[in-house]
């Protein structure tokens, strides 16, 4: 079963990461969901796919009343990503889902009607959610064409997608990276070949640079921490990526 | 477990109160930790009073035996309640993609000869989940009984642990203060653990 680790945590605030699933088949890739808690509500980041439905719930459930989660965060239309979304509707119809316009009338192919979406325009915007004012940030084409993450100033934390995504061989399960020049071999093949755009990720380093950010979460691999977030957006910003043009 | 009609409300509702059950375990093993300590707290209180309340002494330490049987109780309880909530999570996804199937058939004869085989695979595999819900929800009903009784008897206990306060001479207060409270924990898990258990009931139904 899946495990959920809190990984900020100030009072009533906090981050909570739900990931390395055991049993979780091999042909499914591995993805990390978030629930972002403040003052009794939640929001979940990125619910996963339908094979996985049963595994996130129940670890929610473990730690947090999933009858408290108010919103869906999608940051972009794969299925990895949201094609949980009708059995998260299924137990609760009010949910809502944030997601890009851009995907507003493929996304409801997973579930959902006209009143579940809220639509994210390309410049982003805020979410809130108890106490916190969260941030959609723009993040396009890096590498769905519409693509957000999700910031929380409060905490400095940065859920980043696809974005800083590892394909983690069997035996590195640890949540977080310990040994960035190691780590960053098994997330160069994902950023070269998934990432279709030099330039948008040139404008995302940019931008992302000047932002207060203690740990970058990743949808797949493990989170950066300290000074190898700087490190990651560095290397990033180094990296050629959209690379099946070149082949 | 009764047979849903298989419509998503039902399939919703059903996860909702295994959910509900869920939560409502985890603050009954809230409410049981608290007892732990107060057990504890008995214990030491206990050991000051010494040769002054030797009875107290004996109900002390059966109260750590209590709550040490409860914490046992209630870790299997949670364990039980834990795989439940991923079973009923995957029959849902199980009928959901049944339920799918059968719009397929209403909308065309022709389907019936086409799906009929995985209908059946799929129909059979929701029937299996079924029976294993409905056998972990006997288990449960068990499981809280018995942590129903485990609650009537540290009751009886907490009333012991009140009566040998008296006793207790120059130390009768504070041996009744924690008497008092290990009292009060008793009464809020009892009815609790009764809340959980008519629930249990319900689910079931």
């Amino acid at each position: 079963m899946k495990k959920l680790q809190f990984i900020y945590e100030n009072g009533e605030h906090k981050w909570a990461a739900v990931a390395r699933d055991p049993e979780k088949a091999g042909f499914l890739i591995d993805t990390n969901e978030y629930l972002v808690i403040d003052k009794g509500e939640a929001l979940l980041t990125d619910p996963g796919g339908s094979e996985i439905f049963a595994a996130v719930f129940a670890a929610i459930s473990t730690e947090f009343d999933p009858n408290r989660i108010r919103a869906l965060f999608a940051s972009h239309q794969d299925p990895d990503i949201i094609s949980s979304l009708a059995l998260w509707l299924d137990f609760n119809p009010e949910l809502k889902c944030h997601l890009s316009w851009l995907w507003g009338s493929f996304v409801p192919h997973f579930g959902g009607n006209d009143t579940t979406f809220i639509s994210i325009p390309d410049e982003g915007s805020d979410i809130t959610l108890g106490g916190l004012a969260l941030r959609a940030v723009p993040a396009h084409y890096l590498h769905s064409s519409g693509n957000f993450q999700l910031y929380d100033p409060k905490a400095k934390i940065l859920f980043s997608g696809d974005v800083g995504a590892a394909l983690l061989p069997q035996g590195e399960d640890d949540l977080f990276v310990r040994q960035f020049d190691k780590h960053i071999h098994y997330a160069e093949g994902f950023h070269r070949r998934w990432m279709g755009s030099n330039a948008a990720k040139r404008d995302w380093c940019e931008r992302v640079a000047k932002m207060e950010i203690d740990m970058l979460c990743p949808q797949h691999g493990a989170i950066y921490q300290g000074p190898d977030v700087m490190r990651f957006i560095n290397w990033f910003d180094e990296l050629e990526v959209g690379t099946a043009i070149a082949a | 477990m009764s047979e849903h009609a298989g419509n998503q409300d039902n399939q919703g509702e059903y996860l909702r109160r295994t959910a509900r059950i869920n939560e409502e375990i985890k603050h009954v093993v809230l409410i049981s930790n608290g007892i732990n300590l107060t057990a504890v707290n008995a214990m030491l209180v206990a050991k000051r009073a010494g040769e002054r309340s030797r009875g107290y002494g004996v109900v002390s330490g059966e109260l750590r035996n209590f709550s040490s049987k409860l914490e046992a109780n209630m870790g299997e309880t949670t364990a039980l309640v834990s795989g439940m909530v991923r079973d009923v999570a995957f029959l849902m996804n199980q009928d959901r993609s049944r339920r799918q199937m059968e719009r397929a058939l209403r909308m065309t004869e022709r389907a019936a000869g086409l799906l009929g085989p995985a209908m059946g695979r799929k129909a059979h595999a929701v029937a299996e989940m079924r029976m294993k819900i409905h056998g972990l929800g006997n288990t449960l009903s068990r499981q809280v009984g018995g942590s129903m009784r485990l609650c009537q008897s540290g009751s009886a206990l907490a009333r012991s642990a009140k009566i040998e306060a008296v006793y207790g001479g120059d130390m009768a207060a504070t041996l009744g203060q924690v008497s008092r409270e290990v009292e009060d924990r008793m009464t809020e898990l009892l009815e609790s653990v009764k809340s959980l258990n008519t629930d249990v009931q319900a689910w079931q139904a």
